[in-house]
């Protein structure tokens, strides 16, 4: 197995929801719920800002797009903030006195499929609406 | 007048930095792109770059040029460069749609 963490000790997915308003927590009740959102495909904090005027150039795809390719990877994924804990098994809920402070995403790929790593990915890209084969813009390439 | 700027030079071979991006695309790209006719963006010699770097570099153009597909060239993409931009161009214009519907 290969085993990659990525960790921080920021505020949370819940509270980056409530930091910049979004309107996903009128779904969120709690950590697990935050988790389970940021989940989803095309879901951020900042979602809502039209990036036009503001700043906000996020997709939202990222966490799903490593969940779906520790699928296609034959691997494992956990998505844990403060006390929200979600893998490809299971949700559930810490106890508050063992929360982490932070986000945390562990992950693991089977070794064996490292070689078709480039393909996999490109197909969890298509899975999460990263890429759309409609159009690749040949006119802008040279 | 065309204007070509080379990336590498800019950010190196590695693209990961998505407030980096967003800060060169404010202070120069959108100034270019308003004063010139075709604005090129060589990518020769960069190795890799993330979804977060593509779509700050461009995802907002898309969104903000409707007719950035006739004034904007990438040059020099490797093909994992050259996926991202795409769907950079297409966040945008999906986003773009979203404003005007």
């Amino acid at each position: 197995l290969v085993r990659v963490a990525i960790a921080d000790s920021g505020i949370g997915i819940w509270d980056s929801f409530r930091l910049n308003d979004s309107p996903h927590l009128l779904r969120i009740r709690s950590h697990l719920d935050a988790v389970q959102v940021a989940l989803e495909p095309k879901v951020s904090s900042t979602d809502h800002l039209g990036f036009g005027w503001g700043q906000s150039v996020n997709a939202g795809v990222g966490l799903t797009l490593l969940k779906n390719l520790s699928v296609l990877m034959k691997g494992s994924f956990v998505l844990a903030s403060q006390s929200g804990i979600c893998s490809l098994a299971q949700a559930f809920e810490l106890p508050d006195n063992s929360k982490l402070n932070g986000t945390l995403c562990p992950m693991s790929f089977q070794r064996s499929r490292l070689s078709q790593f480039a393909d996999l990915l490109y197909m969890a890209k298509q899975q999460v609406g990263l890429i759309s084969t409609d159009d690749d813009f040949p006119e802008m390439f040279e | 007048m065309n204007e070509r700027i080379s990336i590498a030079s800019e950010f190196g071979q590695f693209c990961a930095d998505g407030g980096q991006a967003s800060t060169f695309r404010l202070a120069r790209l959108e100034l270019l792109l308003s004063t010139c006719d075709k604005l090129i963006l060589d990518f020769d010699g960069v190795r890799n770059m993330n979804s977060s770097f593509a779509n700050a570099l461009v995802a907002p153009l898309a969104a903000l040029y409707p007719d950035l597909q006739n004034q904007l060239v990438f040059a020099n993409c490797n093909q994992s460069v050259r996926v991202l931009l795409i769907a950079a161009v297409q966040l945008g214009n999906s986003r773009n749609r979203d404003v005007v519907t």
